[in-house]
Protein backbone atom coordinates (compact mmCIF):
# COMPACT_ATOMS: atom_id res chain seq x y z
CA UNK A 1 0.00 0.00 0.00
CA UNK A 2 1.60 3.29 -1.18
CA UNK A 3 1.44 5.81 1.18
CA UNK A 4 -1.67 7.87 1.23
CA UNK A 5 -2.88 11.08 2.73
CA UNK A 6 -5.59 10.77 5.32
CA UNK A 7 -7.82 13.77 7.21
CA UNK A 8 -9.05 13.68 10.35
CA UNK A 9 -11.89 15.70 12.40
CA UNK A 10 -10.84 16.97 15.53
CA UNK A 11 -11.27 14.84 18.22
CA UNK A 12 -10.97 11.88 16.04
CA UNK A 13 -7.83 9.09 16.87
CA UNK A 14 -4.87 7.61 14.65
CA UNK A 15 -4.47 5.07 16.88
CA UNK A 16 -5.61 3.66 20.33
CA UNK A 17 -2.89 2.79 23.30
CA UNK A 18 -2.49 -0.81 22.92
CA UNK A 19 -3.57 -1.49 18.96
CA UNK A 20 -0.37 -2.99 17.05
CA UNK A 21 1.45 -1.33 15.34
CA UNK A 22 1.52 -1.65 11.54
CA UNK A 23 1.86 1.98 10.10
CA UNK A 24 4.21 4.76 10.07
CA UNK A 25 2.47 8.44 9.99
CA UNK A 26 3.54 11.93 9.29
CA UNK A 27 1.87 15.18 10.22
CA UNK A 28 0.95 16.87 7.44
CA UNK A 29 -1.46 20.15 8.68
CA UNK A 30 -2.99 20.43 12.02
CA UNK A 31 -2.34 19.12 15.30
CA UNK A 32 -2.20 15.63 17.32
CA UNK A 33 -1.00 14.64 20.22
CA UNK A 34 0.32 11.20 22.00
CA UNK A 35 -1.45 10.62 25.22
CA UNK A 36 0.45 8.26 27.47
CA UNK A 37 0.85 7.72 30.88
CA UNK A 38 4.23 8.27 32.81
CA UNK A 39 5.46 4.59 33.74
CA UNK A 40 7.23 6.68 36.47
CA UNK A 41 4.43 8.71 38.09
CA UNK A 42 1.44 7.39 36.68
CA UNK A 43 0.76 10.82 35.89
CA UNK A 44 -1.19 11.38 32.06
CA UNK A 45 1.13 12.94 29.96
CA UNK A 46 0.37 14.89 26.58
CA UNK A 47 3.29 15.57 23.86
CA UNK A 48 2.63 17.37 20.42
CA UNK A 49 3.27 15.79 17.42
CA UNK A 50 4.87 18.71 15.11
CA UNK A 51 3.94 19.30 11.54
CA UNK A 52 6.28 17.07 9.58
CA UNK A 53 7.25 14.50 12.51
CA UNK A 54 6.78 11.35 12.38
CA UNK A 55 5.22 9.11 14.80
CA UNK A 56 3.88 5.67 15.52
CA UNK A 57 7.45 4.49 14.78
CA UNK A 58 8.63 2.23 17.45
CA UNK A 59 5.31 0.33 17.80
CA UNK A 60 5.62 -0.15 14.22
CA UNK A 61 9.20 -1.12 13.96
CA UNK A 62 8.92 -3.74 16.55
CA UNK A 63 4.93 -4.90 15.60
CA UNK A 64 4.13 -3.78 19.24
CA UNK A 65 1.25 -2.54 20.75
CA UNK A 66 1.26 1.22 20.51
CA UNK A 67 1.89 2.85 23.98
CA UNK A 68 0.24 5.85 23.90
CA UNK A 69 -3.18 6.94 21.69
CA UNK A 70 -3.01 9.24 18.85
CA UNK A 71 -5.82 12.37 19.34
CA UNK A 72 -6.48 14.98 16.78
CA UNK A 73 -6.92 18.07 18.39
CA UNK A 74 -7.91 19.87 15.23
CA UNK A 75 -9.27 18.96 11.78
CA UNK A 76 -5.43 17.41 10.32
CA UNK A 77 -4.08 15.61 7.72
CA UNK A 78 -1.66 12.62 8.39
CA UNK A 79 0.48 10.93 5.93
CA UNK A 80 0.12 6.86 6.26
CA UNK A 81 3.53 4.88 5.53
CA UNK A 82 3.51 1.31 5.74
CA UNK A 83 7.07 0.05 7.50
CA UNK A 84 8.16 -1.05 4.15
CA UNK A 85 8.24 2.36 2.41
CA UNK A 86 9.13 4.00 5.46
CA UNK A 87 11.99 2.04 5.49
CA UNK A 88 12.49 2.85 2.05
CA UNK A 89 11.99 6.46 2.78
CA UNK A 90 14.46 6.46 5.35
CA UNK A 91 17.19 4.26 3.68
CA UNK A 92 17.78 7.19 1.63
CA UNK A 93 18.09 10.04 4.26
CA UNK A 94 20.87 9.42 7.07
CA UNK A 95 20.15 12.80 7.96
CA UNK A 96 16.62 11.64 9.28
CA UNK A 97 18.15 9.03 10.86
CA UNK A 98 20.10 10.04 13.07
CA UNK A 99 17.72 12.43 14.05
CA UNK A 100 15.54 9.90 15.05
CA UNK A 101 18.50 7.93 16.44
CA UNK A 102 19.26 10.79 18.85
CA UNK A 103 15.66 10.59 19.70
CA UNK A 104 15.45 7.02 20.41
CA UNK A 105 18.90 6.41 22.66
CA UNK A 106 17.64 9.47 24.61
CA UNK A 107 14.21 7.32 25.41
CA UNK A 108 16.13 4.50 25.76
CA UNK A 109 18.78 6.10 28.36
CA UNK A 110 16.02 7.27 30.26
CA UNK A 111 13.74 4.53 30.66
CA UNK A 112 17.47 2.38 31.82
CA UNK A 113 18.06 4.75 34.40
CA UNK A 114 14.03 4.22 35.53
CA UNK A 115 14.80 0.27 35.29
CA UNK A 116 17.75 0.99 37.22
CA UNK A 117 16.79 2.72 39.61
CA UNK A 118 14.35 0.01 40.42
CA UNK A 119 16.24 -2.51 40.88
CA UNK A 120 17.41 -3.76 44.61
CA UNK A 121 18.77 -6.73 44.64
CA UNK A 122 20.66 -5.91 41.44
CA UNK A 123 22.29 -3.22 43.75
CA UNK A 124 25.53 -2.59 41.46
CA UNK A 125 28.66 -4.09 43.40
CA UNK A 126 31.53 -1.42 42.16
CA UNK A 127 32.77 -2.21 38.79
CA UNK A 128 36.20 -2.70 39.81
CA UNK A 129 35.42 -6.01 42.20
CA UNK A 130 32.50 -6.88 39.29
CA UNK A 131 35.08 -6.93 36.71
CA UNK A 132 37.34 -9.14 39.06
CA UNK A 133 34.42 -11.20 39.54
CA UNK A 134 33.89 -12.08 36.13
CA UNK A 135 37.58 -12.96 36.10
CA UNK A 136 37.00 -15.27 38.95
CA UNK A 137 34.12 -16.63 37.77
CA UNK A 138 35.72 -18.21 34.76
CA UNK A 139 39.14 -19.14 36.57
CA UNK A 140 36.81 -20.84 39.45
CA UNK A 141 35.88 -23.05 36.05
CA UNK A 142 39.19 -23.70 34.93
CA UNK A 143 37.78 -21.62 31.77
CA UNK A 144 41.83 -20.39 31.76
CA UNK A 145 41.63 -18.45 28.33
CA UNK A 146 38.88 -15.89 29.55
CA UNK A 147 40.07 -16.59 32.91
CA UNK A 148 43.04 -14.65 31.38
CA UNK A 149 41.26 -12.52 29.27
CA UNK A 150 39.25 -11.03 32.12
CA UNK A 151 42.17 -10.47 34.61
CA UNK A 152 44.34 -8.43 32.25
CA UNK A 153 41.18 -5.82 31.74
CA UNK A 154 40.92 -5.82 35.20
CA UNK A 155 45.24 -4.71 35.16
CA UNK A 156 44.50 -2.50 32.26
CA UNK A 157 42.28 -0.45 34.02
CA UNK A 158 42.85 -0.80 37.86
CA UNK A 159 46.45 -0.87 37.44
CA UNK A 160 46.98 0.29 41.53
CA UNK A 161 43.66 -1.79 42.08
CA UNK A 162 42.85 -4.24 45.19
CA UNK A 163 43.07 -7.44 43.78
CA UNK A 164 46.19 -7.11 41.93
CA UNK A 165 48.50 -9.59 43.11
CA UNK A 166 45.85 -11.62 42.94
CA UNK A 167 45.04 -11.13 39.97
CA UNK A 168 48.59 -11.07 38.85
CA UNK A 169 48.79 -14.59 40.13
CA UNK A 170 45.75 -16.05 38.72
CA UNK A 171 47.17 -14.70 35.51
CA UNK A 172 50.61 -16.43 35.38
CA UNK A 173 48.49 -19.70 36.34
CA UNK A 174 45.82 -18.97 33.76
CA UNK A 175 48.44 -18.68 31.44
CA UNK A 176 50.59 -21.83 32.17
CA UNK A 177 46.99 -23.74 31.59
CA UNK A 178 45.77 -22.01 28.15
CA UNK A 179 46.67 -24.44 26.02
CA UNK A 180 44.97 -26.95 28.02
CA UNK A 181 41.70 -25.34 27.89
CA UNK A 182 38.93 -27.54 27.94
CA UNK A 183 36.81 -24.48 26.78
CA UNK A 184 38.48 -24.13 23.63
CA UNK A 185 37.19 -25.56 20.29
CA UNK A 186 39.83 -28.49 19.96
CA UNK A 187 40.33 -27.19 16.20
CA UNK A 188 41.93 -23.57 17.18
CA UNK A 189 45.82 -23.73 16.95
CA UNK A 190 47.44 -22.14 20.08
CA UNK A 191 47.71 -18.31 20.34
CA UNK A 192 51.37 -17.90 17.95
CA UNK A 193 53.04 -15.57 20.68
CA UNK A 194 54.86 -13.31 17.90
CA UNK A 195 51.17 -11.76 18.35
CA UNK A 196 51.96 -9.74 20.87
CA UNK A 197 55.16 -7.50 19.55
CA UNK A 198 55.66 -4.33 20.74
CA UNK A 199 56.13 -3.53 16.42
CA UNK A 200 52.12 -4.79 16.06
CA UNK A 201 51.35 -2.59 19.18
CA UNK A 202 52.81 0.45 17.26
CA UNK A 203 51.57 -0.54 14.10
CA UNK A 204 47.68 -0.09 15.95
CA UNK A 205 48.71 3.24 17.50
CA UNK A 206 49.46 4.32 14.66
CA UNK A 207 46.79 3.83 12.81
CA UNK A 208 44.55 5.23 15.59
CA UNK A 209 43.40 1.96 16.77
CA UNK A 210 44.40 3.08 20.55
CA UNK A 211 42.47 0.31 22.69
CA UNK A 212 43.56 -2.69 20.58
CA UNK A 213 47.30 -1.12 20.46
CA UNK A 214 46.60 -1.06 24.31
CA UNK A 215 45.94 -4.18 25.19
CA UNK A 216 49.07 -5.22 23.57
CA UNK A 217 51.32 -3.02 25.30
CA UNK A 218 49.77 -4.29 28.54
CA UNK A 219 50.72 -7.97 27.37
CA UNK A 220 53.72 -7.03 26.16
CA UNK A 221 54.74 -5.07 29.45
CA UNK A 222 54.02 -8.43 31.14
CA UNK A 223 55.64 -11.24 29.29
CA UNK A 224 58.57 -9.49 27.81
CA UNK A 225 60.98 -7.62 30.55
CA UNK A 226 62.89 -6.43 27.91
CA UNK A 227 60.17 -4.12 26.80
CA UNK A 228 58.48 -3.69 29.97
CA UNK A 229 59.73 0.28 30.58
CA UNK A 230 58.50 1.60 26.78
CA UNK A 231 55.07 -0.44 26.68
CA UNK A 232 53.83 0.70 30.29
CA UNK A 233 54.61 4.09 28.86
CA UNK A 234 53.11 3.53 25.68
CA UNK A 235 49.89 1.74 27.13
CA UNK A 236 49.48 5.31 29.54
CA UNK A 237 49.33 7.27 26.10
CA UNK A 238 46.89 4.73 24.86
CA UNK A 239 44.67 5.70 27.92
CA UNK A 240 44.71 9.06 27.28
CA UNK A 241 43.90 8.48 23.72
CA UNK A 242 40.96 7.20 24.72
CA UNK A 243 40.02 10.05 26.55
CA UNK A 244 39.99 8.20 29.96
CA UNK A 245 41.80 10.98 31.83
CA UNK A 246 41.37 9.84 35.57
CA UNK A 247 42.89 6.73 34.24
CA UNK A 248 45.97 8.01 32.38
CA UNK A 249 46.19 10.14 35.51
CA UNK A 250 46.81 6.88 37.64
CA UNK A 251 48.49 4.85 34.80
CA UNK A 252 51.28 7.85 35.13
CA UNK A 253 51.26 8.08 38.89
CA UNK A 254 51.96 4.64 39.04
CA UNK A 255 54.87 4.04 36.61
CA UNK A 256 56.74 7.15 38.10
CA UNK A 257 55.97 5.51 41.65
CA UNK A 258 57.52 2.70 40.34
CA UNK A 259 60.36 4.41 38.75
CA UNK A 260 61.33 7.74 40.08
CA UNK A 261 63.99 8.91 37.68
CA UNK A 262 62.15 7.39 34.73
CA UNK A 263 63.67 8.93 31.42
CA UNK A 264 60.48 9.96 30.04
CA UNK A 265 59.10 12.03 33.61
CA UNK A 266 58.21 15.12 31.26
CA UNK A 267 56.59 13.14 28.99
CA UNK A 268 54.45 11.59 31.80
CA UNK A 269 53.76 14.94 33.77
CA UNK A 270 52.86 16.24 29.93
CA UNK A 271 50.33 13.34 29.59
CA UNK A 272 48.97 14.06 33.40
CA UNK A 273 48.47 17.28 32.80
CA UNK A 274 46.95 16.88 29.53
CA UNK A 275 44.58 14.14 31.39
CA UNK A 276 43.57 16.81 33.80
CA UNK A 277 42.65 19.11 31.17
CA UNK A 278 40.34 15.87 29.62
CA UNK A 279 38.79 16.12 33.59
CA UNK A 280 38.26 19.63 33.88
CA UNK A 281 40.83 20.00 36.18
CA UNK A 282 42.53 23.20 34.87
CA UNK A 283 44.40 23.86 38.19
CA UNK A 284 46.16 21.17 38.40
CA UNK A 285 46.90 20.57 34.65
CA UNK A 286 48.19 23.79 34.70
CA UNK A 287 50.72 22.66 37.55
CA UNK A 288 51.68 19.58 35.60
CA UNK A 289 52.41 21.55 32.25
CA UNK A 290 54.50 24.25 33.95
CA UNK A 291 56.49 21.28 35.51
CA UNK A 292 57.27 19.26 32.50
CA UNK A 293 58.30 22.49 30.58
CA UNK A 294 61.53 22.75 32.37
CA UNK A 295 61.99 18.96 31.97
CA UNK A 296 61.06 18.36 28.31
CA UNK A 297 63.50 18.80 25.37
CA UNK A 298 63.94 22.28 23.88
CA UNK A 299 61.12 23.00 21.38
CA UNK A 300 59.82 19.10 20.90
CA UNK A 301 56.19 18.84 20.27
CA UNK A 302 54.66 18.12 23.25
CA UNK A 303 56.88 21.14 25.24
CA UNK A 304 55.41 23.64 22.52
CA UNK A 305 51.85 22.05 22.76
CA UNK A 306 52.72 22.86 26.79
CA UNK A 307 53.31 26.13 25.92
CA UNK A 308 50.10 26.73 23.58
CA UNK A 309 47.58 24.97 26.42
CA UNK A 310 49.53 27.20 29.15
CA UNK A 311 48.89 30.08 27.50
CA UNK A 312 45.55 29.44 26.54
CA UNK A 313 45.14 28.27 30.09
CA UNK A 314 47.15 31.22 31.15
CA UNK A 315 44.60 34.34 32.07
CA UNK A 316 42.00 32.90 33.34
CA UNK B 1 24.65 -8.12 4.53
CA UNK B 2 25.95 -6.81 1.08
CA UNK B 3 27.26 -3.22 2.63
CA UNK B 4 31.04 -2.40 1.24
CA UNK B 5 32.56 -1.68 4.62
CA UNK B 6 36.22 -1.76 2.81
CA UNK B 7 37.13 1.29 3.76
CA UNK B 8 36.39 0.73 7.11
CA UNK B 9 38.99 -2.12 7.10
CA UNK B 10 41.76 -0.28 9.26
CA UNK B 11 39.01 -0.64 12.07
CA UNK B 12 39.41 -4.54 11.79
CA UNK B 13 40.38 -6.44 14.52
CA UNK B 14 40.09 -10.16 15.21
CA UNK B 15 39.40 -12.62 17.72
CA UNK B 16 40.49 -16.21 18.33
CA UNK B 17 37.72 -18.74 19.20
CA UNK B 18 37.26 -18.18 23.15
CA UNK B 19 38.37 -15.13 22.99
CA UNK B 20 36.48 -12.35 25.70
CA UNK B 21 35.86 -9.31 23.23
CA UNK B 22 34.73 -7.14 26.98
CA UNK B 23 34.22 -7.61 30.23
CA UNK B 24 31.00 -6.88 31.98
CA UNK B 25 31.88 -3.72 34.38
CA UNK B 26 34.49 -3.09 31.79
CA UNK B 27 34.60 0.64 31.00
CA UNK B 28 34.63 1.04 27.39
CA UNK B 29 33.34 3.45 24.17
CA UNK B 30 33.62 0.98 21.48
CA UNK B 31 30.85 -0.03 19.14
CA UNK B 32 31.29 -3.32 17.23
CA UNK B 33 30.08 -4.75 13.98
CA UNK B 34 30.60 -8.43 13.15
CA UNK B 35 31.93 -9.43 9.72
CA UNK B 36 32.68 -12.83 9.74
CA UNK B 37 32.47 -15.21 12.96
CA UNK B 38 30.25 -15.64 16.09
CA UNK B 39 29.95 -13.88 19.38
CA UNK B 40 27.81 -15.26 22.05
CA UNK B 41 26.80 -12.53 24.88
CA UNK B 42 27.04 -14.23 28.47
CA UNK B 43 25.87 -12.86 31.62
CA UNK B 44 27.43 -14.33 35.08
CA UNK B 45 24.95 -14.68 37.80
CA UNK B 46 26.70 -16.18 41.05
CA UNK B 47 28.00 -19.26 40.20
CA UNK B 48 26.60 -19.34 36.58
CA UNK B 49 26.87 -18.16 33.31
CA UNK B 50 24.19 -17.59 31.15
CA UNK B 51 24.14 -16.96 27.43
CA UNK B 52 21.59 -14.24 26.60
CA UNK B 53 22.19 -14.21 22.91
CA UNK B 54 24.35 -15.46 20.19
CA UNK B 55 25.28 -12.82 16.81
CA UNK B 56 26.35 -13.17 13.62
CA UNK B 57 27.92 -11.72 10.57
CA UNK B 58 25.85 -7.99 9.89
CA UNK B 59 24.93 -7.98 13.66
CA UNK B 60 26.03 -5.13 16.49
CA UNK B 61 27.16 -5.22 20.05
CA UNK B 62 28.64 -2.70 22.43
CA UNK B 63 25.97 0.33 21.21
CA UNK B 64 25.21 1.08 25.19
CA UNK B 65 28.67 2.56 25.21
CA UNK B 66 27.80 4.87 22.90
CA UNK B 67 25.05 6.39 25.03
CA UNK B 68 26.06 6.46 28.20
CA UNK B 69 29.59 6.27 30.19
CA UNK B 70 28.17 3.27 31.97
CA UNK B 71 30.21 0.18 32.44
CA UNK B 72 29.69 -2.69 30.22
CA UNK B 73 26.35 -4.58 30.53
CA UNK B 74 27.19 -7.92 29.64
CA UNK B 75 30.44 -9.66 28.39
CA UNK B 76 31.29 -10.88 24.84
CA UNK B 77 33.11 -14.55 23.95
CA UNK B 78 34.13 -15.01 20.26
CA UNK B 79 32.82 -18.61 20.15
CA UNK B 80 34.99 -18.94 17.21
CA UNK B 81 37.76 -16.84 15.00
CA UNK B 82 35.69 -13.55 14.41
CA UNK B 83 36.83 -10.62 12.71
CA UNK B 84 34.80 -6.98 14.01
CA UNK B 85 35.11 -3.83 12.90
CA UNK B 86 35.44 -1.57 16.36
CA UNK B 87 34.31 2.08 15.99
CA UNK B 88 34.74 4.91 18.60
CA UNK B 89 32.06 7.67 19.39
CA UNK B 90 33.71 9.10 16.41
CA UNK B 91 34.12 6.77 13.82
CA UNK B 92 30.51 5.90 14.77
CA UNK B 93 29.02 8.88 13.53
CA UNK B 94 31.17 8.49 10.31
CA UNK B 95 29.33 5.11 9.68
CA UNK B 96 26.10 5.81 10.62
CA UNK B 97 26.00 9.02 8.02
CA UNK B 98 27.72 6.66 5.35
CA UNK B 99 26.05 3.27 5.47
CA UNK B 100 21.93 4.31 6.17
CA UNK B 101 21.16 0.14 6.15
CA UNK B 102 23.29 0.08 9.42
CA UNK B 103 21.39 2.87 11.23
CA UNK B 104 17.93 1.66 10.51
CA UNK B 105 19.15 -1.22 12.05
CA UNK B 106 20.00 0.25 15.24
CA UNK B 107 17.14 2.31 14.74
CA UNK B 108 15.19 -1.09 15.20
CA UNK B 109 17.01 -2.56 17.87
CA UNK B 110 16.37 0.49 20.17
CA UNK B 111 12.98 -0.09 19.28
CA UNK B 112 12.94 -2.65 20.81
CA UNK B 113 15.02 -2.35 23.69
CA UNK B 114 13.00 0.73 24.30
CA UNK B 115 9.81 -1.91 24.00
CA UNK B 116 11.71 -4.58 26.45
CA UNK B 117 12.60 -2.14 29.19
CA UNK B 118 9.50 -0.23 29.79
CA UNK B 119 7.74 -3.99 29.86
CA UNK B 120 10.80 -4.41 32.60
CA UNK B 121 9.90 -1.69 34.09
CA UNK B 122 5.58 -2.47 34.38
CA UNK B 123 7.40 -5.78 36.61
CA UNK B 124 8.81 -3.89 38.84
CA UNK B 125 6.34 -1.37 39.53
CA UNK B 126 4.43 -4.30 40.63
CA UNK B 127 4.09 -4.19 44.78
CA UNK B 128 2.97 -7.29 45.03
CA UNK B 129 5.69 -10.09 44.80
CA UNK B 130 3.47 -12.90 43.72
CA UNK B 131 2.03 -10.84 40.80
CA UNK B 132 5.39 -9.76 39.94
CA UNK B 133 6.83 -13.22 39.37
CA UNK B 134 3.95 -14.17 37.42
CA UNK B 135 4.22 -10.95 35.66
CA UNK B 136 7.44 -12.59 34.27
CA UNK B 137 6.28 -15.24 33.07
CA UNK B 138 3.86 -13.23 31.37
CA UNK B 139 6.47 -11.09 29.58
CA UNK B 140 8.37 -14.43 28.86
CA UNK B 141 5.55 -15.87 27.12
CA UNK B 142 4.64 -12.40 25.25
CA UNK B 143 7.80 -13.49 22.90
CA UNK B 144 7.14 -16.61 21.99
CA UNK B 145 5.58 -18.17 18.86
CA UNK B 146 2.93 -20.72 20.42
CA UNK B 147 1.59 -23.55 18.89
CA UNK B 148 -2.26 -22.99 18.17
CA UNK B 149 -3.01 -26.50 20.62
CA UNK B 150 -0.73 -24.99 23.61
CA UNK B 151 -2.13 -21.39 22.64
CA UNK B 152 -5.70 -23.11 23.68
CA UNK B 153 -4.88 -24.92 26.83
CA UNK B 154 -3.00 -21.96 28.46
CA UNK B 155 0.09 -24.17 29.47
CA UNK B 156 3.37 -22.86 28.68
CA UNK B 157 6.86 -24.44 29.04
CA UNK B 158 9.93 -22.28 30.02
CA UNK B 159 13.24 -23.13 29.81
CA UNK B 160 14.01 -20.70 32.36
CA UNK B 161 16.14 -20.69 36.02
CA UNK B 162 14.82 -19.56 39.03
CA UNK B 163 17.94 -17.19 39.11
CA UNK B 164 16.58 -15.63 35.82
CA UNK B 165 13.18 -15.52 36.66
CA UNK B 166 14.13 -13.76 39.93
CA UNK B 167 16.42 -11.08 37.80
CA UNK B 168 13.77 -10.34 35.74
CA UNK B 169 11.60 -10.27 39.14
CA UNK B 170 14.33 -7.96 40.53
CA UNK B 171 14.37 -9.94 43.90
CA UNK B 172 16.85 -12.20 45.40
CA UNK B 173 16.85 -15.81 44.37
CA UNK B 174 15.70 -17.19 47.53
CA UNK B 175 12.50 -15.06 47.47
CA UNK B 176 11.80 -15.80 44.11
CA UNK B 177 12.14 -19.66 44.98
CA UNK B 178 10.19 -19.19 47.58
CA UNK B 179 7.20 -17.83 45.53
CA UNK B 180 7.42 -20.68 43.15
CA UNK B 181 6.91 -22.92 45.29
CA UNK B 182 3.83 -21.18 46.83
CA UNK B 183 2.73 -21.43 43.12
CA UNK B 184 3.39 -24.94 43.07
CA UNK B 185 1.89 -25.84 46.28
CA UNK B 186 -1.25 -24.37 44.25
CA UNK B 187 -0.42 -26.49 41.52
CA UNK B 188 -0.16 -23.42 39.37
CA UNK B 189 3.16 -23.97 38.12
CA UNK B 190 5.67 -27.18 38.30
CA UNK B 191 9.29 -26.64 38.47
CA UNK B 192 12.35 -28.99 37.32
CA UNK B 193 16.21 -28.48 37.18
CA UNK B 194 15.89 -26.88 33.37
CA UNK B 195 12.02 -26.01 32.77
CA UNK B 196 8.85 -24.34 34.52
CA UNK B 197 5.55 -25.13 33.71
CA UNK B 198 3.02 -22.90 34.03
CA UNK B 199 -0.51 -24.65 34.23
CA UNK B 200 -2.62 -22.05 32.89
CA UNK B 201 -0.92 -18.84 31.52
CA UNK B 202 -4.27 -16.93 31.14
CA UNK B 203 -4.41 -17.68 35.18
CA UNK B 204 -1.58 -15.52 36.12
CA UNK B 205 -2.63 -13.09 33.33
CA UNK B 206 -5.98 -12.09 35.61
CA UNK B 207 -3.76 -12.37 38.50
CA UNK B 208 -1.35 -10.13 37.28
CA UNK B 209 -4.21 -7.38 35.81
CA UNK B 210 -6.36 -7.83 38.82
CA UNK B 211 -3.05 -6.69 41.29
CA UNK B 212 -2.25 -4.14 39.20
CA UNK B 213 -5.42 -2.61 39.15
CA UNK B 214 -5.73 -2.98 42.92
CA UNK B 215 -2.49 -1.17 42.79
CA UNK B 216 -3.80 1.41 40.95
CA UNK B 217 -6.95 2.38 42.60
CA UNK B 218 -5.14 2.61 45.65
CA UNK B 219 -2.82 5.02 44.57
CA UNK B 220 -5.22 6.96 42.84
Amino acid sequence: MPPKAISFKANSIVYFKGDKGENVYILQKGQVSLNYLDIQTGQEMHDFVQTGEFFGVKAAFGRYPHDETAVVMVDSTVIQFSVDDFEQLLSSNSRIILKMLKVFSNQLRRIHKQVRSLMSVDEQVDAEKGLFSVGEYYFNNKKHLQAADAFNRYLIYYPAGRFVDEVRRKIEYAESRKDSDDSLPPASDPPPKAEYTIEKAVALRDSGNYLGALKIFIKVSQINPEHKLFAEFEAGICIFKLKKGNEAIKHFTTILKQNPAHSRMGEALYYIGKSYIIENDHEKARSFLNKCSSLLEDGCPEQRDAALILEQLGGS
Amino acid sequence: MALDLSVFNRFAVTFKAGAVIFCEYEPGDSFYLIQSGKVKIVKIFGAIEKTIDILQPGEFFGEMALLEEAPRSATIIATEETKLLEFNRENFQILMQGNPQIALKLLKLFSKRIYDQKRRFQILTLEDVHARVADVFLMLSEGEDIPPDEEDQGMRTFHTSIDDIAHWAGMSPEDCRRILDHFGSQRRVEVYDNRIIVKNINDFKRFVSSRRSNQDKKES
